[in-house]
């Protein structure tokens, strides 16, 4: 730039002739190592289908599974309140809770329409809350007031938080019954939104000609802008910043890990982390790589920004692999391996942010601004 | 003399020469129609809220800080008293008055965040601006309907011939910008942006090509550089009008531009001489006719000549000057963005990236990574990542918050990467530097990272 127009503007007339003059035989392929193949629009719907069959739908059929044997396992447990039921009643949370840790990464569609993040997995909870509702037996459960005494957390404090077999079977049973109901009431939510993702209209949209592009609200821009929203609010920061003290002056808040009770957050970040990166790689269920974004990145880019992405993963994999559980105790005692863990999620994001949105021309926003 | 004298009576004949009124009700009632059209477009996707209302922080001009959101009804007040003035300009109603309102009113909405800078609203000001200064409401108005002596048939030619250099400028600063290795040689950002809308009708599927690319790149150059020419040039205007719709829907077509298009397609209009104009506005006969029995005309105040010769100079000599401003820095332009603003540079390049915050307290060294999402909207956080005043200003703004918080004499460092034209994204501030520290200004940020090109 700066002074040199004059001589653009020279060399412009001279190259235009040029290029008016010549009939260019060369370029005449679709960029990208891939050839000629499919066109990149037909690309980007292969790839919703893809992230639709085989991420989302069977992530929210195998937590609705998942879930429904929790309540198989508690409505045992209530009738029969023994040390053996209890164990099995923790596995099944455990597992659920970690189903529904591949599910929660996409933040869109009937999932955000229906607010489940929310309803499943807000915490830290408020025990005191808990134990005010357990000792009066009134509740609304779904009530914005009552969200901090819900959710997967609220079952981990029911079922994990010290010796809880005679206090579940004692007081009545008012105890054991906020805990089915709890369950009730989530399963009820989760049946709904797995529900509206098989059978509603948002992924017969999602997978269609129409959402193609990738402007606000083609499937790409949709799957990239939860991908960015999610992964910094619940992942990076939920997860980890959070209680590491990240943004508290440095003053960590072990008390809020996802799984305080039942110490295993770190399994949890570990499984949500890995959901991300399998989505990124494509590899669903079936164990395909074809039309996952990495692919769809090498063919517009080369190979350069997946490959900083792909390793930056399994870095950020490998600092979270170093964690001790439970975390709050890691939080404790070396809260660096935290920070680094934090400032490797970081560097995710930026990647995501900048070079991989930049070159697949989404915009990173929830707003439908204009540009010029 | 000859040609001393030949220019005098072509500059004359610029200026002074008498032509029907009818090109600028003609632009009167076009712009206060997309006018109106954009502000019920713009409230009616609940941009008011989203961008006025629901931010927390706002990203002024330096020098403006007094320019803020009137909060939620006071910002919809506002926009009602835009939507007023656009259809006085439209109707002619309280035309000069609904003109000046406009032009202080939406200028003042611009103004209030830096993040929301376009430059089709920045042509807006302008040509509102211009618009204050001439009598468009004395025919077919309801000003004249009211006051039938109003009524005029002929106008100076400076009153059209100033928008037609205003578009000129606007098209030939824009076709100069893209005179760049990046545009020219690399067709950059095009190459990222057309794939993108390979969903587009007829044309998508050849968008993947990169050839289609250079293409673009290229005859968007010669048409910005070249079309004002075309249009000037009697021979050649209706082709080159056929142009200008071409080559606006196609940009309607591909990219999320919004008005802009729409409001080049009918402001051109004004190339056509003011027969044309007059020929379409003699259809509405009584209407056109009005008040031209008893209108008293034009009375020729020689007087006034010399003053509207003297502004329309000055005006036009610093509209030449901003847009070179960015020569007074060093750097790349597209990097710092030191001089960016006000100077048609549209559509140029794709700039995208993530900058984060460390906040830390001087004495006891407590360190605090900022979370964006709590400060900014994603919009807000995406124009911030990568344009250095708006890091500086919010930067300041969270020193301030962290004193309140109770650090003391907060240090605010930021770890920015940024890609540009799709090189690969590098580190953008000196992450060391406290920007706590650094002064707003039009002085060059030394701070901001050289580029480096070759990565």
């Amino acid at each position: 730039m700066k002074s040199d127009n004059l001589l653009y503007f020279v060399f412009l007339f001279v190259a235009a002739s040029l290029f008016v003059a010549c009939d260019d035989d060369e370029g005449n392929t679709p960029s990208g190592p891939t050839g000629p193949t499919e066109t990149l629009a037909d690309a980007r719907q292969d790839m919703a289908g893809h992230i639709a069959d085989n991420f989302i739908l069977p992530a929210y059929e195998q937590l609705a599974t998942d879930f429904a044997n929790l309540k198989t396992e508690a409505d045992a447990f209530a009738a029969n309140a023994d040390e053996a039921g209890l164990n099995k009643v923790r596995a099944a949370l455990k597992t659920a809770w970690l189903s529904w840790q591949d599910a929660a990464i996409y933040q869109m569609g009937p999932t955000s329409t229906n607010a489940l993040r929310v309803a499943l997995n807000t915490y830290p909870i408020d025990p005191e809350l808990v134990e005010s509702n357990v000792t009066s037996g009134t509740y609304t459960l779904g009530s914005l007031s009552n969200k901090g005494a819900e959710g997967f957390p609220a079952i981990d404090f029911l079922l994990n938080d010290g010796d809880v077999l005679p206090t579940l079977t004692g007081q009545d049973n008012n105890r054991m019954t906020y805990l089915t109901d709890l369950i009730d009431h989530m399963k009820e939510q989760i049946d709904l939104v797995n529900n509206e993702w098989k059978n509603g209209g948002f992924v017969t949209n999602f997978r269609a000609e129409v959402s193609n592009g990738t402007d606000v609200g083609s499937a790409l821009g949709l799957i990239v802008n939860a991908i960015d929203l999610h992964f910094q609010r619940f992942l990076r920061d939920g997860k980890i910043a959070i209680p590491g003290g990240v943004r508290s002056a440095g003053v960590p808040r072990p008390t809020a890990t996802e799984a305080f009770y039942g110490g295993y957050s770190v399994e949890l970040l570990d499984r949500g982390l890995t959901a991300y990166f399998n989505l990124f790689k494509g590899e669903g269920i079936n164990g395909t790589t074809e039309n996952s974004l990495l692919a769809y990145l090498n063919r517009i880019e080369q190979e350069g920004i997946s490959k900083d992405i792909e390793s930056k993963f399994q870095q950020s994999l490998d600092k979270v692999a170093a964690l001790s559980s439970p975390l709050s105790q890691q939080i404790e005692q070396d809260n660096d391996k935290v920070i680094e863990v934090f400032l490797s999620l970081q560097e995710l994001v930026g990647l995501f942010k900048s070079d991989m949105a930049s070159v697949m021309g989404v915009m990173i926003t929830n707003q439908d601004t204009d540009g010029d | 003399m000859a040609i001393d004298r030949r220019y005098t009576s072509w500059s004359e004949g610029l200026l002074w020469k008498n032509i029907s009124i009818a090109p600028l009700v003609s632009l009167r009632v076009l712009f206060g129609f997309l006018m109106a059209w954009s502000i019920i477009r713009f409230a009616s996707k609940g941009w008011i809220e989203e961008l006025y209302v629901k931010p927390q922080f706002f990203f002024t001009y330096y020098g403006f800080d007094w320019v803020q959101p009137w909060g939620a009804s006071g910002m919809y007040v506002l926009f009602g008293l835009l939507l007023l003035s656009s259809l006085g300009i439209l109707f002619g109603c309280f035309y000069r008055l609904s003109a000046l309102s406009f032009f202080l009113l939406f200028t003042y909405v611009e103004f209030i965040d830096k993040t929301n800078y376009l430059n089709h609203y920045y042509f807006v000001s302008l040509f509102s601006f211009l618009l204050i200064w001439v009598p468009a409401h004395r025919r077919m108005s309801i000003d004249v309907w009211l006051k039938p002596s109003l009524a005029l048939k002929d106008v100076p030619a400076w009153t059209v011939n100033m928008f037609k250099f205003q578009l000129g400028i606007v098209y030939v600063f824009a076709g100069l910008a893209k005179l760049n290795p990046d545009w020219l040689f690399r067709a950059m950002p095009l190459k990222l942006w057309l794939p993108s809308a390979s969903d587009t009708a007829i044309i998508g599927p050849l968008l993947d090509y990169e050839w289609m690319a250079y293409l673009f790149s290229w005859s968007g150059a010669l048409y910005d550089l070249t079309i004002v020419f075309f249009l000037l040039y009697k021979p050649t205007r209706w082709i080159a009008y056929t142009g200008v719709v071409l080559f606006h829907v196609m940009t309607a077509m591909l990219f999320q531009i919004g008005m802009f298009p729409w409001i080049m397609m009918c402001l051109t209009l004004i190339f056509f001489p003011a027969e044309s104009h007059e020929a379409f506005w003699r259809r509405f006969g009584r209407w056109w006719q009005k008040g031209l029995d008893v209108a008293k005309g034009q009375t020729e105040r020689i007087a006034y000549r010399s003053f509207i010769k003297t502004a329309l100079l000055a005006y036009f000599l610093l509209q030449l000057l901003v847009p070179n401003r960015f020569l007074l820095y060093p750097g790349s332009l597209f990097w710092t963005e030191q001089g960016y603003r006000f100077s048609w540079r549209v559509m140029l390049m794709e700039k995208a990236g993530y900058t984060t915050f460390t906040v830390t307290d001087r004495m006891d060294q407590r360190k605090e990574w900022v979370d964006n999402n709590e400060f900014l909207t994603p919009q807000q956080e995406k124009m911030m990542s990568t344009q250095p005043d708006m890091i500086l200003q919010y930067a300041h703004h969270l020193a301030e918050v962290y004193e309140k918080k109770g650090f003391n004499d907060p240090i605010v460092q930021c770890n920015s990467r940024v890609t540009l034209n799709g090189v690969r994204s590098q580190l953008f501030i000196d992450p060391e530097v406290d920007l706590s520290k650094q002064k707003r200004g039009f002085r060059h940020k030394e701070w901001i990272l050289p580029q480096k090109k070759d990565q």
